[in-house]
């Protein structure tokens, strides 16, 4: 089974203020949207994320229409859906990335790792939106080999972040 | 993620494992000339195997419930024993390039099901673009297995008429009680239909379906039909419900095998080909206008003189073109 490192104590603002305020600021947006044009030039499309699970979490509708606008391709999942149905979902969109709302995030993470190990042994990353230790933060893992999780102080570096782990990942095959 | 064999994706395909179906499909969707290359082999060697499903191309204005449509049309399709794909187009952002791609929110069990397959795409700008990927989808989604593949577009733009080239039946699905229906019947699209059903056919609603069923009758009467062997029928149906549903696919049936026993499938076909070709000729010109590099020298230029107005636009595309034939 892939390895989840413990999760960290996070530090983040609240995200739903930081989503607020990076929409304010034009230039932030530039970065990230220089970025994933970057993206698309190496790999010959954007970058993809799943957002799972959403219910009825504004944050996370939020949070899907920003990654949008910072131009990933996003792909929203039916309202409800299980660890292991996202993770289906995630192999059959091919996305870069899952993100999944859920009360118990880590359990979540845990599963869909699992369940992406079963079908064809990872390579999409995992992430979380949900309670690790408080609402609003995000906690990154890597499915396989080593990683683990990240908590960044704002939004706009940890889609950075993102970004150079699936570059990266992208990059080492 | 492409993997790097060729053989390896021809197997996954053809064995119709999930994970290989949806890696090249994104390695089609690839703007990367050496995916594209690869694609093309993968492509050449699955062709064989592709041809036999029933394309159908469903279109509407957005809000008509176009994808709660295809989640209960595609439950009825899967639980005769087909193999449905849905193959769902959204339009990027032109800004930022992204999309945000919802339409399995709404296709709640259909995307569970082991006998489904849903891929949305995004159209990343060209419609030409569009176009190409998703004849080649349908090519690899044919070879998996897959007897009937759903195309969804949004009714917007030139998608249709796109969409409309290379399937073997478009449905259009409009709304009652939505306004002037006259107002809705476009010609241009109308004549794309090879049939109208009415959505929403339930409760309080249906005294108005029926209303503009008789009005979408008799507007078609007025327009002649391309077809001397089809007369493009108007349904009314519900996907809430499912009734209607199972009219519009024994309709589709009908026309098949209309079509099929004076052959006009197969002239349909041989057309959408030529069509194709031509598709992927524009997307080649365009490709190379775009990499020539006098072109590529002199366009900030020229895009500075039309925004300033120093140059008019004709001129400056005149220009242009000069250089690029010339290179």
């Amino acid at each position: 089974m892939a390895k989840i490192q413990k999760p960290c104590s996070t530090e983040a603002p609240g995200l739903a203020e930081t989503l607020k305020r990076l929409a304010r600021d034009g230039t932030q947006i530039d970065a990230i949207q220089q970025i994933t044009k970057q993206f698309a030039g190496r790999e010959g499309r954007r970058p993809r994320i799943l957002f799972s699970n959403i219910g009825g979490n504004r944050l996370a509708k939020t949070l899907a229409v920003s990654f949008g606008r910072w131009g990933f391709d996003v792909d929203i999942g039916p309202d409800k859906q299980t660890p292991e149905q996202a993770a289906g979902m995630a192999v059959e969109n091919d996305v870069h990335i899952i993100c999944y709302t859920g009360r118990t995030a880590t359990t979540a993470a845990l599963r869909m790792v699992d369940a992406l190990n079963d079908i064809r042994g990872g390579g999409i990353l995992v992430t979380v939106l949900g309670s690790v230790s408080t609402d609003d933060s995000i906690c990154f893992c890597r499915t396989g080999r080593t990683g683990g999780l990240l908590v960044d102080k704002t939004i706009t570096q940890t889609v950075f972040r993102l970004l150079e782990q699936i570059m990266c990942r992208n990059g080492d095959k | 993620m492409a993997t790097n064999n060729i053989q390896d994706h021809i197997d996954g395909v053809l064995a119709r494992k999930r994970a290989m179906l949806a890696r090249t499909i994104t390695m089609i969707e690839s703007a990367l000339p050496e995916h594209q290359e690869m694609a093309q082999k993968v492509l050449d060697a699955l062709i064989p195997y592709a041809g036999n499903a029933v394309r159908v191309g469903i279109t509407g204005v957005p809000g008509v419930g176009k994808s709660t449509f295809i989640e209960s049309f595609g439950m009825m399709l899967v639980e005769q024993g087909h193999r449905v794909a849905v193959l769902a187009v959204d339009p990027s952002s032109s800004k930022s390039g992204g999309s945000v791609m919802g339409d399995k929110t709404r296709m709640e069990k259909l995307s569970l099901h082991p006998q489904a397959y849903i891929r949305p795409s995004p159209s990343s700008g060209t419609l030409g673009g569009v176009a190409k990927k998703t004849r080649e989808t349908m090519i690899i989604c044919e070879a998996a297995g897959y007897d009937i593949i759903l195309v969804e577009t949004v009714g917007v733009g030139q998608s249709e008429t796109t969409v409309a080239s290379m399937v073997d039946f478009f449905l259009l699905l409009m709304l009652a009680g939505a306004g002037d229906e006259l107002q809705g019947i476009k010609k241009g699209i109308l004549e794309l239909a090879d049939a109208i059903a009415i959505n929403k056919a339930d409760g309080d609603n249906i005294d108005r379906a029926m209303e503009a069923k008789n009005d979408y009758n008799s507007a078609l009467n007025l327009l002649t039909s391309d077809s001397a062997i089809w007369s493009v029928p108007v349904l009314t149906c519900s996907a809430l419900t499912t009734d209607g549903l199972e009219d519009i696919w024994q309709t589709i049936l009908d026309h098949r095998d209309r079509m099929n026993s004076t052959g006009e499938l197969t002239e349909r076909r041989r057309r959408q080909a030529i069509d194709w070709m031509w598709a992927l000729i524009e997307d080649g010109l365009k490709d190379q206008f775009k990499t020539n590099a006098d072109v590529k020298a002199q366009l900030p230029e020229m895009i500075r003189a039309v925004e300033k107005g120093k140059t008019s636009p004709t001129a400056a595309a005149h220009q242009l073109l000069a250089r690029h034939l010339k290179g």
